[in-house]
């Protein structure tokens, strides 16, 4: 398979979050604001592209008994860098993003990628996988987030779009309203899937 | 077996190594971030907002009175700035007009919520208000830590039994605010913060003038 495919697949066709039902806990949290989806989703861009490429390099070094443990190692380690540089360099966004961050630890994607994929793979293949994971992630925390924003508070990136008197619809703001929105959305994009086929 | 044990032992070390460097590397610039942010807080409840928010805050307050239960410290404002300082209850005191800018504390939603009031020299009328710590829901609660909602309170009068929160679009008094649909916890904890807090300094800041 080309480089291509394995950085376009995951949009669609094999979406982490849509097809394979992951990582659903940080998209509902993190999907408020579009400002808060794309700085969590450019942290996950970096620490799943890197994680995937650090697993890939080791692979033949990564004893079988404790492969996950040292996964988990190389991911905590990139999370813990990741949140570092965000306090340091975006301060205002870090106290937004709260617990989130660190919480890419447990999300299944990081994990899923390197176990099932860069542990069988070369390392420029599994750095793309990453990013092209990072990035299907990142894309559908974009569209929900745009979705919820919008309705929920009337404004796109903070920037005003419907007029002042717009009655916030708080229900897109709530957990169950991200949870319809993100059911709508896998709806739509299984949809998109299928007529490809 | 050995391998296994090895390898942790590699990974385990390659691993610490590198955080504890980046933390050498950023920690300052992460202590600059948080004074800096916590002196921007400061100064927006006197409706000022400067690009050197440190260098500002130094020169506009004159002195510090720190309260504990039974006695009153007098400390100078950059030990505040200081990560050690523990004090809850203290009163910054600018050196021009007669305000008193009150550190207030309480419980929120889902974890304590810290920040400044400034109150007039009547003791009663809010002058500003700010959060520098929080953890309220994103979109929700969270509201009323950012300019928007804050900028709802200034003006109004903090009476001990007529403030209050509400959610109505009637119109309000002085002593009422409009909060936040999908915030009502927030609201009240906010409502309850500056009665309680506010209620304490004006009773201890008397107690001083007397």
């Amino acid at each position: 398979m080309s480089l291509k495919k394995h950085l376009k697949d995951p949009l669609i066709g094999r979406n982490p979050i849509t097809v394979e039902t992951l990582g659903i806990c940080s998209a509902l949290a993190v999907t408020m604001q579009v400002k808060t989806a794309i700085i969590m989703s450019l942290a996950m861009i970096f620490v799943s592209s890197f994680s995937s490429l650090i697993v890939s390099s080791l692979r033949k070094f990564i004893p079988q008994q404790i492969r996950l443990i040292i996964q988990l190692c190389i991911i905590a380690t990139l999370v813990i860098l990741t949140d570092f540089i965000i306090k340091a360099f975006f301060f205002e966004l870090s106290q937004q993003l709260t617990v989130y961050v660190g919480l890419i630890i447990t999300n299944c994607i990081v994990l899923g990628r390197t176990e099932s994929f860069a542990m069988q793979n070369r390392p420029l293949v599994s750095f793309v996988d990453g990013i092209g994971n990072g990035l299907g992630y990142g894309m559908v925390l974009l569209i929900v987030s745009s979705i919820r924003e919008l309705f929920g508070n009337g404004s796109w990136l903070s920037y005003r779009v419907f007029p002042e008197s717009y009655q916030q619809n708080v229900f897109f703001l709530l957990p169950a309203g991200a949870f319809i929105t993100l059911g709508l959305l896998v709806w739509v994009l299984n949809i998109i899937r299928n007529r490809g086929k | 077996m050995k391998k296994v044990m090895l390898s942790a032992i590699v990974l385990s070390f390659a691993c610490g190594l590198l955080i504890s460097s980046a933390n050498s590397f950023l920690k300052e610039r992460i202590e600059k971030n948080r004074r800096r942010e916590f002196c921007k807080r400061i100064l927006s409840t006197l409706a000022i907002s400067d690009l050197e928010p440190e260098a500002r805050y130094l020169n506009i307050f004159d002195k510090v009175l720190v309260f504990t239960p039974n006695e009153i410290q007098e400390v100078s404002p950059a030990s505040i700035l200081e990560k050690s300082f523990k004090a809850k209850h203290f009163v910054l005191i600018p050196k021009q007009n007669e305000q008193f800018v009150c550190h207030i504390f309480g419980k929120g939603l889902w974890g304590e919520m810290r920040g400044f009031a400034t109150l007039d020299s009547d003791f009663i009328t809010l002058k500003g208000l700010s959060f520098y710590q929080s953890n309220e829901t994103p979109g929700l609660g969270a509201q009323f830590t950012e300019e928007q909602t804050l900028s709802r309170f200034v003006g109004k009068k903090v009476d001990p039994k007529k403030f209050a929160v509400v959610n109505s679009s009637s119109a309000l008094n002085e002593f009422e605010v409009d909060g936040v649909s999908g915030a009502t916890i927030t609201g009240r904890a906010v409502e309850t913060m500056l009665k309680v807090e506010l209620d304490f300094y004006r009773q201890r800041i008397r107690e001083v003038s007397e």
